[in-house]
């Protein structure tokens, strides 16, 4: 019960930085599955099942645009960073440093 | 058909029509590039074995497609609130005129005890019946409104933009007496106890016609001897309300005569109800008094005859929700004087 509880909080967490993970990474356009291993080999386990409607949302709201192409005799969805997503990119990240910091000065 | 299109078709019909074609798509193009890296990984060709590993791990179909969709609800939480009063509000009117048709035809039954009370189960069944069907035709207009008006704001952006904590209503204070309500109280019970007391002959219906005035008295003789068991309750009534004006609250002695005398009421209404008529007009004194004719006068009894008995059975619905009222709020003040 409480092993189960912290890893849904741990997930809850981690969700919330998904969007700027995605967004960060995809100054380069990458498809579902290769962003999914970046960010996996940076460190961010990430489900497909979040990942890729997130990735449809993110496009819907205007923050990512996305192409299909084909390549090995078979398509694959390119998803690349918008201007909208361009623009909102630094303002995420200011907020992500002032919440590391306020979260670094609560836990220390 | 290979074990990826059945998953993707699987996934694909719990999507919408609209964006089917394009997450097919791409949940295929997802489940191939797993695929390969895996092959790649293992150092062997694609087999149904790592086939089914891939799309076990990818997930339940009902599950990825539930996270493709939006949260859906028959009732929204934002509609929900409105929906419980609404439903509230209809039980509620459902049960009393539930409860009064129920009084109405016990006290009105003739014949076998037994034929009543299985005619009044019956009432019960239609009662049941009545409320699911209430239930279920409020669902029906809520899940309509929640599809076709999804996005309407119940609670208001601009309610919420002019929202001040001062405009919050009082907190209920169930102990608090009103001085207003309590004096009017006063004043109609010390009128009706003139009127009843001194001046019972003015009561009846009064016509004026070409002929001359005419007057037939309303209550008959078996009303009048009841006027012991009013007086007693009125009196109280008054005297607890004169006591209340000086206390200004609701307390353990006044909670108690208040539901003494509710239930004393109660007693006299269904003495009333089951005992001799309380109307003193009759159809004979309609045609001889007021020139109706033999038809019209019956009928015109009849009425006034029926809405006496409804007043009665509605005096007892409405005396015992008082008197429950009151003795849960005496139960409230007695825990909460405990745990003080």
């Amino acid at each position: 019960m409480t092993n189960q509880y912290a890893e849904n909080v741990a997930l809850e967490l981690r969700r919330g930085v998904i969007v700027l993970a995605a967004l960060s990474q995809l100054g380069e356009a990458q498809y579902g599955y290769s962003l999914l291993k970046s960010l996996s080999e940076l460190g961010l386990e990430v489900d497909q099942g979040t990942l890729y409607p997130l990735l449809r949302r993110l496009e819907t709201q205007g923050l990512l645009e996305s192409v299909w192409k084909i390549e090995e005799a078979r398509p694959r969805r390119y998803y690349v960073i918008s201007a909208a997503g361009k623009k909102l990119l630094p303002r995420l990240k200011n907020e992500w440093d002032s919440i590391v910091a306020v979260m670094k000065k609560m836990l220390a | 058909m290979n074990l990826i299109d059945r998953y993707v078709r699987e996934i694909g019909r719990k999507l919408p029509q609209k964006t089917r074609a394009d997450i097919e798509k791409e949940i295929r193009s997802a489940v191939e590039d797993m695929l390969e890296d895996r092959s790649k990984k293992e150092g062997r060709a694609v087999d149904e074995e790592m086939t089914v590993a891939v799309l076990k791990e990818y997930g339940n179909p009902a599950k990825v497609a539930a996270s493709y969709l939006p949260e859906r609800y028959l009732i929204g939480p934002q509609l929900f609130p409105t929906f419980w009063m609404v439903v509230q509000i209809v039980f509620a009117v459902l049960t009393g005129l539930a409860i009064v048709g129920l009084g109405l035809h016990v006290a009105g039954g003739s014949g076998a005890p037994v034929n009543v009370w299985g005619s009044a189960f019956e009432l019960l069944g239609q009662y049941f019946s009545g409320l699911m069907a209430a239930f279920g035709n409020i669902v029906l207009v809520f899940a309509l409104i929640q599809r076709f008006a999804a996005g309407w704001e119940f609670t208001g952006t601009d309610e919420e933009k002019d929202w001040n904590p001062r405009d919050l209503p009082d907190v209920e204070d169930a102990d608090q007496v009103s001085a207003a309500g309590t004096i009017a109280e006063i004043v109609f019970l010390a009128l009706g106890l003139i009127l009843f007391n001194v001046y019972p002959q003015y009561i009846g219906i009064y016509g004026f016609t070409d002929q001359g005035n005419f007057f037939t008295p309303l209550f008959s003789q078996a009303f009048f001897s009841y006027m012991p068991w009013i007086n007693l309750l009125w009196g109280l009534q008054m005297a607890l309300n004169i006591w209340l004006l000086q206390q200004r609250r609701w307390q353990a002695g006044s909670r108690i005569l208040s539901i003494a005398i509710k239930a004393g009421g109660i007693g006299l209404a269904y003495a009333m109800l089951m005992g001799p008529s309380i109307l003193g007009l009759t159809p004979e004194a309609l045609v001889k008094e007021m020139d109706f004719t033999p038809d019209a006068a019956q009928t015109l009894a009849a009425l006034i005859a029926q809405v006496v008995k409804w007043a009665l059975v509605i005096a007892i619905v409405a005396g015992a929700a008082d008197a429950i009222k009151g003795v849960v709020n005496l139960a409230r003040g007695k825990s909460a004087a405990a745990a003080a």
